[in-house]
């Protein structure tokens, strides 16, 4: 019995966790009743302690919140992105409202980011099509694009249902493409097909999620409802480097590990959350391309698997995901891996 | 750049703007730098030559920039075949007719007239009509998505970078080759406006009609019909699900009065006002009844529907994690019309729909979502939908011995009731947004929470220090010191008279530390050396010297707040630093 903490979000069926960059034993989950199809909902700020996972604070929200992200700026600020289309800053230390607001985006907000880099601005996507880049200090977003490279503050890179990777660079015109300086069709053929896997020729899908590996700063990870997780290096841009099957259903989130430059670990619509590694650890053996492989998989959930997050601290393996069982899990990556 | 992409294109200008850069400094960076991280990185046979161009592109040179670094291209050597005339339309056949799925270059030269049509106008039309709503369920053919990826990729830099790392571009004919490739750029931009314009003049009318959550999802239903394995999708009706439930509640809000709007504003721009606290406000929204009343059931008709296509989808899954799934629970009761969305809410229709939420005096354990609080009535539905009923889980609880199943209130499951979950009123944002009023009288200075938020600054705790301390200190100093020149003189008068009794050049040189401020103390100590004639005018210019490097030296071994810097600095060492490799 691997050893696992869990703490229910009753009545709440959670859309994302994240671990805070500043506490080792704080994470932070926002979801929404009703599977976030209708009614309110609710960001948890939760402390791991020796009793188990503690709420610390909760903060309730007029619509499902679909994404969150820590401040990189300051300890106790999150931001949520809203259902109603509002981005909101929440901090633990101050009442029981959200400290700012933004309102700008036309439909869902779907996703929000952090600098890593750049910590005063952050942005968001949303279903209305557009990227917005905000700071914290403006009542406006900054830029309007029709997520983020943690390696250049100037980089930002989305994907979406169209099947596409975009990669934005802010430092470009913003007249030639609206900075749009890269479109990689996530549906391409592997630069090698691997082997055993015939090209099938793959029509486009829609994308779900995608993530920038936390070392080699061209690498980032695709993922989307056709079960598939691809890596693509942006230097090669027609394709992807690395696709990993194994998935049952579309993979809703995907997360390079912060220890290991290898290592990802996937949420799935098919209940369980997968870890990978795409081969390209050349101390075991990796030669980079074709060789990803699952590596372990924790089927705990018993309903969609909708975030994963890693822990930046500590041991290498620790990680938190959310499913709408109502369940936030935080385990040990390792228990799980096979041989 | 910029004037070459707008205005008519000039050799000339073209060639004195690659000439006009130094990039001795750039190139020594480029080619001497290893990043450390270069361990990690795939061996890939060409990253010895994408590396530069990659850094180059993260080092913000423009693309022009790229094609000029001295890279070594062995390929483009032996490639590069006879000069092509510059004609952008050669150009354009050879750019991505294919995505290039190995290295073998001479596939890019083969230009393939099917796939390319002469016209490239014609072209985006094509892709236009193939994507747009009217035909989506036309499969796309490949030619679609090469023209995707082709517009796509078609800006300055993709074509440089892409390109020159698959040695596709002689280098010899870089001078002519940027000029066509700007006008390359030039004409696929009014290419992508036109089918762009093409597109919108489209879609307006359906989006016209009403049918907006029709149309934002229309791509996701078209990539849906795109699936050859037609399971592998629930994604994306689900989101297909969310979005009629929730483009009906948005259609809502756009229908709320403009003074709601208007008070909201008002709330946020005074955060001084006392507001209430929000179960206080409970303004019934009319407007949503309005729309619940006035729209006919199809929105539930198209939810029931989406809900059959995702259980179908999930049909041939018989393991027990999707069997007793409570979200497809609940799928399955949209499906069969027992549940609905009634506004703001899920509401039960088997038995008397009810049209008003009940008062919040109902149970804690409202988890309708969960397929909880149902009525006891349903139990016969929530066995059919394997739901099985729960109990208000504790706050916390480890892993084990968590799945007991409780009794709920038969009385209070008469009636549906969600409640808790359920805005009482989804007016007013209270959020105290407005910028901080900072010529408020009664907060003169910017509030001490708002004072760190200056991003990216380093805030060296000496600035200004020294000059602060300069305004305090040397004024005491001094005075002290004159006092000290004072005594000094009458005991020097004294010592004259006296015979040299105790020298009082000596008693500053050696007095002793306590008795004089630290400042002071390096004064004394350059003084013994000088005659008294200089010691006082030098004394106060070394002093002012002296004095400030002393400062500086106290100051920067104060002890800064070690948490607050400790902070600042953990989440981007952990994340980026290169460390933390087993």
């Amino acid at each position: 019995m691997a050893n696992m903490l869990e703490f229910r979000t009753s009545g709440f069926n959670p859309y994302s966790v994240k671990y805070s960059p500043f506490f080792d034993s704080r994470l932070a989950v926002g979801g929404g009743a009703n599977f976030g199809l209708v009614g309110n909902g609710r960001l948890y700020a939760l402390n791991l302690t020796a009793n188990g996972i503690v709420c610390e604070k909760f903060f309730e929200t007029q619509d499902c919140l679909f994404d969150l992200t820590w401040s990189e700026q300051h300890e106790n600020q999150l931001l949520t992105a809203g259902g109603d289309g509002s981005l909101k800053l929440f901090d633990l230390g101050v009442g029981e409202y959200p400290v700012a607001g933004w309102q700008e985006h036309g439909r869902e907000v779907f996703s929000v980011h952090w600098n890593l880099v750049k910590k005063d601005t952050f942005l968001s996507s949303s279903w209305d099509g557009t990227v917005k880049i905000w700071t914290p200090e403006r009542k406006e977003s900054v830029v309007t694009l029709p997520v983020h490279s943690p390696h250049h503050p100037d980089i930002v890179t989305c994907v979406s249902r169209d099947s596409h990777l975009r990669v934005f660079d802010l430092r470009s015109k913003p007249s030639a493409q609206n900075h749009m300086t890269l479109a990689i069709p996530i549906h391409a053929p592997p630069k090698v097909a691997p082997p055993g896997m015939m090209n099938q020729g793959a029509g486009p899908t829609e994308c779900l999620t995608h993530d920038w590996n936390k070392y080699r700063d061209s690498v980032i990870a695709t993922a989307g409802v056709d079960c598939m997780i691809r890596t693509f290096d942006l230097r090669v841009p027609s394709g992807p480097v690395n696709v990993l099957a194994g998935h049952e259903y579309a993979v809703r989130k995907v997360s390079w590990s912060p220890h290991l430059s290898d290592v990802l670990l996937s949420a799935s619509y098919d209940m369980t959350c997968r870890v990978w590694t795409d081969g390209s650890n050349v101390d075991q053996g990796g030669s980079g391309t074709g060789l990803g492989r699952e590596m372990g998989r924790m089927d705990r959930h018993t309903e969609f698997a909708m975030g994963v997050d890693w822990c930046l601290f500590g041991a290498e393996g620790w990680c938190a995901t959310c499913a709408w069982d109502e369940r936030v899990l935080v385990w040990d990556v390792r228990d799980f891996m096979r041989g | 750049m910029s004037d070459a992409l707008c205005g008519p294109s000039n050799p000339l200008q073209q060639f004195k703007q690659q000439t006009q850069y130094d990039r001795t400094l750039q190139q020594d960076r480029l080619t001497s730098r290893h990043t450390p991280a270069q361990g990690f990185r795939s061996i890939d046979p060409n990253a010895g030559l994408l590396d530069p161009e990659f850094e180059a592109f993260q080092a913000g040179l423009p693309p022009s920039e790229l094609s000029n670094l001295p890279t070594v291209h062995p390929q483009s050597q032996s490639l590069a075949g006879p000069s092509q005339p510059p004609s952008w339309a050669t150009d354009f056949q050879r750019m991505q007719i294919s995505p290039p799925p190995s290295f073998q270059p001479q596939q890019q030269y083969t230009p393939q007239p099917t796939q390319a049509p002469n016209n490239w106008a014609q072209g985006f039309r094509q892709h236009v009509a193939q994507t747009t709503p009217r035909t989506q369920h036309a499969a796309p053919t490949p030619q679609a998505f090469q023209h995707m990826a082709r517009y796509g990729g078609m800006n300055g830099y993709q074509s440089n970078f892409a390109q020159s790392s698959y040695a596709q571009q002689p280098v010899q004919s870089k001078g002519k080759q940027a000029v066509t490739e700007q006008f390359d750029d030039a004409a696929f931009e009014q290419a992508f406006d036109l089918a762009r314009d093409a597109l919108m003049a489209e879609t307006q009318p359906l989006q016209d009609a009403g049918m907006a959550e029709e149309m934002a999802y229309v791509n996701g239903a078209s990539t849906g019909n795109m699936d050859q394995e037609g399971m592998q999708n629930p994604a994306a009706d689900l989101a297909a699900i969310a979005a009629r439930v929730r483009a009906r509640r948005f259609e809502a809000e756009k229908a709320a009065p403009a003074a709601d709007w208007k008070m909201q504003e008002e709330l946020v721009r005074q955060p001084d006002r006392h507001l209430p606290p929000l179960s206080e406000i409970n303004i019934p929204r009319q407007d949503e009844q309005m729309q619940d009343d006035t729209k006919p059931a199809n929105d539930d008709d198209a939810l029931a529907q989406t809900a059959q296509e995702l259980l179908e989808k999930v049909e041939h899954n018989q393991t027990d994690k999707f069997r007793n799934s409570q979200f497809l629970g609940l799928m399955r009761r949209l499906r069969d019309r027992e549940v609905k969305v009634e506004g703001d809410k899920m509401v039960e229709t088997v038995r008397s729909p009810l049209k008003h939420p009940l008062p919040a005096t109902a149970a804690p354990d409202s988890a309708y979502g969960s397929g909880a609080a149902t009525p006891e009535p349903d139990a016969a539905i929530r066995r059919a939908a394997h739901v099985p009923p729960r109990t208000p889980p504790p706050e916390f609880d480890t892993h084990a011995g968590t799945d007991t199943s409780t009794t709920t209130d038969a009385q209070q499951l008469n009636q549906f009731n969600n409640t808790e979950q359920t805005p009482q009123y989804r007016g007013p944002i209270r959020i105290n947004a407005a910028p901080y009023d900072y010529t408020d009288q009664t907060h003169r200075t910017i509030p001490p929470h708002e004072q760190d938020h200056d991003a990216h600054r380093y805030i060296d705790p000496r600035d200004g220090q020294e000059v602060v301390d300069l305004l305090n200190r040397p004024q005491q100093v001094f005075e002290e010191v004159e006092a000290e020149v004072d005594e000094l003189d009458e005991s020097d008068e004294r010592g004259y008279e006296g015979g040299g009794n105790g020298g009082p050049a000596h008693d500053i040189g050696t007095s002793d530390t306590t008795s004089f401020a630290p400042a002071k103390r390096a004064l004394s100590e350059q003084a013994p050396g000088f005659p008294e004639g200089i010691f006082y005018g030098d004394l106060r210019q070394r002093g002012w010297s002296e004095m400030n490097s002393q400062t500086a030296e106290g100051f920067g071994a104060l002890p800064r707040d070690p948490t607050r810097w400790e902070r600042w600095d953990s989440p981007s060492s952990a994340r980026l630093g290169g460390g933390g490799m087993h």
